[in-house]
């Protein structure tokens, strides 16, 4: 039987690990180009490296059949590989204990109480390192170099970016750290085999997963029974001295100034 | 019993000469149609040696003999390797005789391309190797790498390489951008002009 409905209230995902590597990407976007040059050595072009978000496998996949076709003169042409071009594939996830933050904290949204009169909250989030590898795959070692040297200037060794993880809450930070470089190094190759060059790029990103996002409702009555002892006795003096400061705490005065029902205390005696 | 054909077998050049003449009527007879495009390379990057002002010229009509050429597709291949063949995707090796190429003036060398326009595909030699005044051409499928197309080339389908960069950033990057865009997972102030 098909399922129409969230399966419980547990129910819930965020699609953080998207929103990571899409805004990874989306910092590289734009960023990268390589030169081209002519017969005099001359730069004559600028080109943006296509980035793909695929795995280094599916990466080579990808190129090896790519077929181009040119819609505007309807021209096809079998081309390998379409060179420079860049791929971001995530490698592995770990649990980074150092981060880790006690399990019963609630965090509540920055929107504050939004249409339904409740505000938004999670439950404390488990912190995740996210292991990103960057492949750049380039005709010339030139290229190569280009493009490694337009990405590791912004990382000292680390970059952070705001990212909206979760709606209805701040954006948060997110930490990108650059932890190694690998250029081709690449050196046995036949006589009749051409060279590509491929580089990799390992990252290391600071994630927190979210438990399912939920909505609570605002306070805006409060109900406090006070056990009223003997009038003249030592409890009931003390339970007076509270009565008194409840009366005159902040909630009460915010709630009748919006225009609420006042909060009511009522006391029964025993 | 006479042989049904005979040379002058005294005469090792002459014998050589009808050899290649034969050899270029058969490549004439059952060769490709091809365009064989040399690239002016300019002078190289001294450090690296890379050729990195390479041009794409206009190319000469010639007739090749393909000696092999796998197109099976990806799902085919793995199909003929259980049967103990092994096609290689997006090789092929021509040949032709160098009296053939002198002709056009052609001596060919690595990095050449080879417009096949029959299956619509771009090889790039890789290697050459000179073999009884016969060239044997290895070539794989070209790795395009947005070289300069030189402004006299004609030919439609070359021209259209221009275009590719356009194309896959249209294809990969816009659509990145627009997906930023459309989760609005980014505030609008968090990079400004890329500095950190």
């Amino acid at each position: 039987m098909a399922i129409t409905t969230a399966p419980s209230a547990f129910y819930g995902h965020q699609n953080i690990t998207r929103k990571v590597l899409l805004g990874f990407l989306d910092f590289l976007n734009g960023r990268i180009f390589v030169e081209r040059f002519d017969d005099t050595g001359a730069i004559y072009r600028y080109i943006k490296v296509p980035l793909h978000s695929s795995s280094r496998e599916r990466f080579f996949h990808i190129v090896k059949s790519s077929t181009v076709v040119n819609n505007s003169t309807s021209n096809e042409i079998e081309l390998n590989n379409i060179l420079p071009r860049i791929a971001v594939n995530i490698s592995g996830m770990t649990y980074d204990s150092t981060r880790k933050v006690p399990k019963h904290n609630k965090i509540k949204g920055s929107a504050g109480v939004v249409g339904d009169g409740s505000v938004r909250s999670v439950m404390a989030p488990v912190p995740y390192k996210l292991d990103l590898e960057l492949s750049i795959l380039t005709k010339t070692i030139d290229d190569n170099f280009q493009i490694i040297e337009q990405i590791v200037p912004y990382f000292a060794p680390s970059f952070s970016m705001d990212i909206q993880l979760l709606s209805d809450f701040d954006p948060l930070s997110v930490q990108y750290t650059l932890i190694s470089v690998t250029p081709d190094s690449t050196d046995e190759y036949a006589i009749t085999d051409e060279r590509l060059f491929l580089s990799t790029m390992s990252f290391t990103v600071n994630v927190m997963y979210y438990y399912n996002r939920a909505s609570v409702g605002t306070i805006k009555e409060m109900i406090a029974n006070f056990h009223i002892g003997k009038e003249g006795s030592e409890d009931y003096k003390k339970i007076k001295k509270y009565e008194l400061v409840a009366q005159n705490i902040s909630p009460i005065t915010s709630i009748e100034n919006r225009g609420d029902e006042p909060m009511t205390l009522s006391q029964t005696e025993y | 019993m006479t042989k049904p054909f005979s040379f002058n077998t005294d005469y090792e050049g002459e014998e050589f000469a009808t050899f290649l003449n034969i050899s270029d009527d058969a490549i004439a007879l059952h060769g490709e149609q091809l365009v064989y495009i040399q690239q002016t390379l300019a002078q190289s990057e001294p450090i690296f040696g890379e050729y990195l002002g390479k041009v794409i010229n206009e190319g000469a009509d010639v007739i090749l003999y393909v000696e092999e050429a796998h197109t099976f597709s990806d799902d085919m291949a793995g199909m003929y390797s259980k049967f103990g063949f092994s096609p290689n995707l997006g090789e092929a090796t021509f040949h032709g005789t160098i009296q053939y190429f002198d002709t056009f003036n052609i001596v060919p060398h690595a990095q050449d391309l080879i417009w096949w326009p029959k299956t619509k595909k771009i090889y790039e030699v890789t290697h050459v190797t000179e073999e009884k005044k016969q060239y044997k051409l290895t070539a794989e499928l070209y790795n395009y790498s947005h070289d300069k197309i030189a402004d006299d080339v004609t030919d439609t389908e070359i021209n259209s390489l221009t275009d590719i960069n356009d194309d896959e950033v249209i294809n990969y990057n816009d659509e990145i951008e627009q997906a930023v865009d459309d989760d609005e997972i980014i505030p609008d102030d968090d990079l400004g002009d890329g500095l950190f």
